[in-house]
């Protein structure tokens, strides 16, 4: 199966470094990055479909639209079954994590700076789930 | 054409008048009688005629009463001949020969049978005057009379007219009695009564013609004839009565001319027995004189009915003294509720009320009475016509008594013997006096409970079971429980357990005739307190009620107690006291000290006898004990003023005295003085005054406010210090609400915290904003006790302390919180990311095989990374010394 890795983060050294991870530990997706969450939503809206798989890689912090503001519409518009979504936090803030307590999208948590070792877990995750 | 003759005629025989007359004897369609078929034999003897007749003349037919001669009782009227003495008002009709008369040829009994040839009628006259029908005699052939046959006739004519009286007497008699037995007496008295007599006297022989009849009612022997001397006859009269006999012709004939005359005289039997003799008679001849000559008349024996007339009278004035001597009124009424008779009594109530007589026979439910009052009295009738026997209560109005009277009125139906019902007959006794006494019964009654009422005590009746029938309002007052509460419940139920053993023996006592007086046992009051009693009681053995009353003795139980207290404290005091008494002389010298001496100042009693007092006081104290002492002989008791006394130890203590001149009393001798040492007391004293002292300090010039509140949160008491702490002065507050000046959004807080104190004794409200006199907004924390139940006190008592800087303070430190929470997310964020980068891009470039274009991209991004940091580590920098300026805000 295939999946599409969607990022939505608003700085570039990120996006660069991910990009850079995600091919070291060989993810075989289209990566699709995001600056922020409008961007990434009007995507979504005009693209989804319940045939491809998603993964998101989703920053909280950002202009224009914000990742809770994003989750909140994109839990309306996606379904769990064909999408994996990660948070990726500059710090292991409580605050940021207790708000989506107990929200079945999120699957992980992930705390800058980025790492292959890190990415090489997600891979596991994301293999278990779309084969 | 009119015939007005005629038509006068028929009026006579028609006219009502005559009509009632003859049927008020009640003697049309009636049986043949002997009596009067012996007159008309008589008659037809006397005229030698075939038939005799008494006819009677209805309105359209003519009845014979008796008929001699004829074998039918009754003719048309049309064809009768009687009819004409009626129609044409004549005592006498003589017709010779009918054939010859105009009125009487054409009749079909002159025509046919019985073939009338003569006709002599004599009228049957009422003693009213009107004409009933005639006596008459009858032949088939034509004939005169001679005047003495025509004499007999009207003689005749006139018994059967006093005949026919009789009996109507005898109907009135049975009207009038409604005992049947008495009517068939006098029945019988009125037909043996008319077993006539008839005798003729002439002036000339001096003899009396005697008939057989005649002659049988005085007991002389008859054949065919007999005649007696005048003389021999008024020998058998009674002497008182012969005068009056003797003078019956010459009185008749000259007082009443041609009249006949009726007398009653006693008169000797034969036998010897007197008999009552009734003559009627008339003068039918006079001599040259003028005088009496030929007299005839009938003689009757009414002995029998004359006794029972006697006896009758008697024993209806013996019933009529009786009914009439009473004065409970007796009366009875028919069917039509018309009065049938009435006692005098009755009848002078009637009068009374009425102002008019009431008669036999008027209705007994008059005009003048209430429509109400004739209804139910007619509802009374009806019931008793019924059947119904039965009695009711009823106000009798007498106006001429002041007073209303009370009958109590008995009603039976009447029955003649046939059973069938007459009317009703009423008895009213007069009960006034037993509903008098009941009233008085009844408010005697009323003025016990209203005295019951009034009294302090308990006052109560109890049953043979122990239960409460009666008892007085007061048992609320003492008890708690109020009269409705108690009665129908057991007395013993509410005696105080330890005392239900005692309180039943004596119920015992009491119940077996024994009075009881001065038992005490106590009550469960509702409450739950105990109320001693002092009960006395008695039995009333007829209605079996204990009658009982109780006195709340709580209060003279406490002044006993208070009594043997005082006594143990008077002995407690001489031997064990604190108290030292001792007698001085009046110089102050010791004659007797107390045992407590020992206890009080230390020293023993003995220690003191012979010294002076003055030697142990103070010299500071002996100028003004000296003239307090002094005093005593003046004022008999003096309290002196505390001074110093030194004791044994050579401590000062503090005594308090009370000297009593007992100079004059023999078995003192001497002035008495209580002595009190109040060291302690005075210690104790000078410490309430300093915290006293401390207190009012506390309140008057500290920095607490302290208030005491209604459970509304009102002002009733605020210390001074208000105006200090909240410059209000505490007139201002007073009176109003403390939510009032609260800062609208604490309300509820302190509301609800200020609430608990109604169920915690002591609640710490939370500090809230207060509006000080000033307008400004205090900080207050307060604690809040509930003194409610503390009498002095009633109210809940605040302290409360302005913790405005307390609570800014800590207001500003929340503040500073914020700001340095807003630090440490900026840490996290905005001083993070671009740490992370910065590692990330290291990590990049210690890998190997990166490109120089690739190493120097990943070189400008780890300068611009190390540029963000240092921005944002600037602007924390500036945040914090901006927070850290707090004190400066305040």
């Amino acid at each position: 199966m295939t999946y599409e890795l969607v990022m939505v983060e608003d700085d570039p050294i990120f996006i660069f470094l991910l990009e850079k991870a995600i091919k070291g530990v060989g993810l075989q997706g289209n990566i699709r990055p995001y600056s922020n969450g409008l961007e990434a939503l009007n995507y979504f809206k005009k693209n989804y479909t319940k045939e491809q798989n998603y993964v998101v890689f989703l920053d909280l912090n950002m202009p224009v639209m914000d990742g809770f503001e994003f989750m909140k519409a994109f839990e309306d518009l996606a379904s769990i079954s064909n999408t994996l979504v990660f948070i990726l936090t500059s710090s292991r803030n409580q605050k940021d994590m207790d708000s989506f307590e107990g929200n079945p999208f999120i699957t992980e948590y992930i705390s800058k700076p980025i790492s292959e070792a890190i990415i090489k877990n997600l891979k596991e995750i994301i293999e278990d789930k779309f084969g | 054409m009119f015939d007005f003759k005629e038509t006068m005629k028929r009026n006579n025989t028609n006219n009502t008048g005559r009509l009632a007359t003859l049927s008020s004897y009640e003697l049309l369609d009636t049986s043949l009688e002997k009596v009067y078929d012996d007159i008309t034999e008589l008659a037809a003897s006397i005229c030698d005629t075939e038939i005799s007749l008494i006819t009677l003349i209805d309105d359209s037919r003519q009845f014979f009463k008796s008929h001699y001669g004829l074998n039918f009782n009754q003719t048309s009227l049309d064809v009768s001949f009687c009819k004409h003495l009626v129609m044409e008002d004549m005592d006498e009709l003589i017709v010779p020969n009918t054939k010859r008369d105009p009125r009487f040829k054409e009749n079909p009994y002159v025509l046919s049978d019985p073939k009338i040839s003569f006709y002599a009628g004599f009228s049957l006259t009422a003693p009213n005057g009107k004409r009933l029908g005639a006596l008459c005699v009858i032949d088939t052939e034509p004939k005169e009379l001679d005047e003495g046959q025509k004499r007999s006739l009207r003689t005749l004519a006139q018994q059967v007219v006093q005949l026919f009286e009789l009996r109507r007497v005898k109907k009135e008699y049975a009207h009038q009695e409604t005992k049947q037995k008495i009517k068939e007496i006098l029945f019988n008295t009125i037909v043996s009564s008319t077993k006539i007599g008839v005798w003729e006297w002439e002036k000339d022989t001096g003899l009396l013609k005697l008939t057989k009849e005649a002659a049988t009612i005085v007991g002389l022997e008859h054949k065919g004839h007999l005649s007696v001397k005048t003389e021999a006859w008024e020998k058998r009269i009674h002497p008182s009565d012969l005068a009056a006999v003797k003078e019956r012709f010459y009185n008749n004939a000259f007082v009443n001319k041609n009249k006949a005359y009726d007398i009653t005289y006693r008169m000797f039997h034969q036998n010897g027995n007197l008999l009552y003799i009734q003559e009627t008679g008339k003068v039918t001849g006079w001599d040259t004189n003028n005088e009496p000559a030929a007299l005839q008349g009938t003689i009757s024996d009414i002995t029998e009915k004359t006794t029972h007339n006697a006896q009758i009278e008697k024993l209806k004035n013996n019933q009529e003294a009786l009914i009439n001597g009473t004065k409970d009124l007796l009366w009875s009424v028919d069917t039509e509720y018309n009065l049938i008779i009435a006692n005098k009594a009755f009848e002078q109530l009637m009068k009374k009320r009425l102002k008019r007589e009431i008669a036999e026979g008027d209705l007994a439910l008059p005009d003048e009475f209430s429509t109400e009052a004739n209804q139910k009295w007619k509802l009374y009738y009806k019931r008793a016509l019924s059947g119904e026997q039965f009695s009711v209560k009823e106000k009798i109005q007498d106006p001429s008594k002041p007073l209303t009277t009370y009958g109590l009125i008995s009603f039976s139906p009447i029955y003649d013997k046939n059973k069938a019902l007459l009317g009703v007959s009423c008895f009213s006794k007069d009960i006034s006096s037993e509903v008098l006494a009941q009233q008085v019964i009844l408010s005697a009654k009323e003025e016990t409970v209203k005295i019951m009422n009034a009294s302090l005590d308990i006052i109560c009746t109890i049953n043979e079971d122990g239960y409460f029938l009666t008892i007085n309002k007061a048992s609320e007052r003492i008890w708690g429980y109020s009269p409705k509460e108690l009665i129908g419940k057991k007395y013993i139920d509410f005696v105080y357990a330890d005392d239900v053993m005692e309180s039943k023996k004596t119920e015992q006592h009491v119940a077996s005739g024994q009075e009881v007086s001065f038992f005490e046992n106590r009550y469960v009051h509702k409450n739950k307190h105990l109320i001693p009693m002092l009960w006395s009681a008695t039995w009333d053995n007829e209605e079996k009620i204990m009658y009982c009353v109780a006195r709340d003795i709580t209060e003279k139980r406490k002044a006993e107690d208070q009594l043997k207290q005082s006594e143990r404290r008077f002995k407690t005091l001489v031997q064990e006291g604190s108290e030292m008494i001792a007698i001085l002389d009046e110089n102050a010298n010791y004659i007797y000290v107390s045992p407590t001496s020992s206890k009080v100042l230390n020293i023993a009693p003995e220690y003191f006898i012979g010294k002076n007092a003055f030697d142990f006081i103070h010299p500071e104290h002996h100028e003004a004990v000296q003239a307090k002492f002094k005093e005593t002989l003046n004022k008999s008791q003096v309290k002196i003023e505390p001074f110093r006394f030194i004791n044994n130890k050579g401590e000062w203590l503090w005594l308090e005295t009370i000297a009593t001149d007992q100079t004059n009393e023999p078995s003192i001798n001497g002035i008495v003085v209580n002595t009190r040492d109040i060291t302690e007391k005075r210690k104790a004293e000078q410490r309430l005054e300093q915290s006293e002292r401390r207190f009012k300090t506390l309140v008057q010039e500290g920095t607490e406010l302290i208030a005491i509140f209604d459970q509304e949160a009102n002002f009733i008491y605020v210390s001074p210090t208000s105006n200090k702490t909240l410059k209000m002065a505490p007139e201002t507050l007073l009176g109003t609400n403390a939510l009032d000046h609260i800062h609208p959004d604490d309300h509820d807080a302190v509301y609800t915290q200020f609430a608990e104190t109604l169920e915690t004794q002591q609640v710490y409200i939370k500090p809230f904003r207060f509006k000080n006199g000033e307008g400004h907004w205090l900080w207050l924390e307060t604690i809040a006790t509930n003194q409610m139940k503390e009498p002095s006190i009633e109210g809940i008592v605040v302290n409360t302390r302005d913790v405005t800087d307390r609570v800014l303070h800590l207001k500003a430190i929340e503040e500073q919180n914020t700001a340095l929470k807003e630090i440490a997310w900026n840490q996290s964020h905005i001083v993070r990311a671009p740490v992370a980068r910065l590692m990330g891009l290291i990590n990049l470039i210690k890998e190997e095989g990166l490109k120089n274009d690739e190493r120097a991209e990943i070189l400008d991004f780890i300068l611009n990374s190390a540029e963000e940091i240092d921005h944002v580590i600037k602007k924390n920098v500036e945040r914090t010394t901006f927070t850290i300026d707090i004190d400066q805000q305040l």
